[in-house]
């Protein structure tokens, strides 16, 4: 089912939290620890992290993943320009040798403008199953 | 961010490709995927599984930078690219509805190595590299844009490098280098590595350095998901 992105505004990792609730803890579960001003915060449980969710932002699937997208060359007919920031990846490092797809291009970006609407792309290259997250 | 998406879930047991999708779901303002074999809850940054059956679990994370597609492609004529839709789509691709606010927040690069972590505003970048160590790991963290950063090993040829900063080229071409800091008396040509890929700017021979996978964060998305506070 397909969602517009704009009208949820689900944005990963730079907005401070909209509504600035505080974590709040389950039922029956008790809260963290109160700790000092920069200290080192301990590892939650999971029915701590659980609590600590927001679920009034979107609904599950609300992004269409990307799965196994036809990458063009960069001098191919692709509609990215020089200007369009791309989250690029350099797979040389890390290719797996002699699998499939490993003889193939090593270095992938996405431009960000698109990501925004998609979030997600999975994808195999130079023998790895990819995820890649913006 | 970008992660292998192979993962054996039990020693012993052959590993397996998981699919994903997003679970519409956000904690402390970072997005939750969810594996699509068992409706576990994973942070689309670290990679890590935070709730499910496959809680603890981790996938291996490779390093990814944001630049522009123009500055990528010269560091890497035979990259491939993920076509933009045509001119038709309604959607308004390239509006960037985010750039006010992103322009206030407090940013910076959160890195994790070894199970250490440690988070570099982009700040301390405004005039030059910083060093600092992650995990044991000597790290050098370098401004690549106005909200792009990345991070390197500076160990090369098992010694610890320090470096300072320097561009190669002007105006859009501009490449951000990494430049080997010598003694004031050696009469050696400093080497040269390029900032946004680490490949040397220079003979093969100098060698490549070694990204350490991290990504920009909001300094207090940082503090709250990590409970990590430096700065």
């Amino acid at each position: 089912m397909r969602r517009t992105a704009p009208a949820l505004i689900v944005f990963a990792m730079v907005l401070p939290a909209a509504c600035g609730q505080a974590p709040s803890a389950a039922p029956n579960e008790p809260g963290p620890p109160a700790a000092a001003p920069d200290a080192p915060r301990a590892p939650l449980t999971e029915a701590q992290f659980l609590a600590e969710l927001d679920r009034s932002r979107g609904t599950k699937d609300c992004f269409d993943v990307i799965r196994d997208p036809a990458f063009l060359p960069a001098d191919g007919p692709h509609g990215v320009r020089d200007d369009d920031r791309v989250l690029c990846f350099d797979a040389a490092p890390f290719a797996a040798s002699g699998a499939p797809g490993a003889s193939g291009p090593l270095q992938a970006c996405y431009p960000t403008a698109l990501l925004d609407f998609h979030e997600i792309v999975e994808h195999t290259m130079a023998g790895l199953e990819l995820l890649a997250c913006w | 961010m970008v992660h292998v998406r192979t993962l054996s879930r039990a020693p012993g047991r052959p590993a397996e490709t998981l699919r994903f999708g997003h679970s519409g779901i956000l904690w402390h303002n970072s997005f939750l995927l969810y594996d699509r074999g068992t409706d576990s809850l994973w942070h689309h940054l670290t990679g890590e599984a935070m709730a499910g059956p496959l809680r603890g679990a981790a996938l291996r994370r490779l390093p990814a930078t944001v630049m522009t597609f123009g500055a990528w492609r010269r560091e890497h004529p035979g990259t491939v690219v993920l076509p933009m839709p045509p001119d038709s789509d309604p959607r308004p691709l390239r509006k960037d509805s985010y750039g006010p606010r992103t322009a206030a927040l407090f940013l910076g690069y959160g890195m994790e190595v070894g199970g250490a972590r440690r988070f570099v505003s982009l700040d301390r970048l405004r005039d030059g590299p910083y060093e600092t160590e992650v995990g044991g790991v000597p790290v050098v963290v370098a401004r690549i844009g106005a909200d792009a950063a990345v991070a390197f090993d500076r160990r090369v040829g098992g010694r610890a490098l320090s470096f300072r900063g320097d561009t190669e080229g002007s105006g859009g071409d501009a490449v951000p280098l990494l430049v080997e800091a010598l003694p004031p008396e050696t009469s050696a040509e400093p080497r040269r590595w390029r900032a946004r890929s680490g490949l040397p700017a220079g003979p093969a021979s100098w060698g490549r350095l070694t990204q350490v996978p991290g990504s920009v964060w909001e300094r207090s998305a940082w503090r709250a998901q990590t409970g990590d506070t430096s700065r």
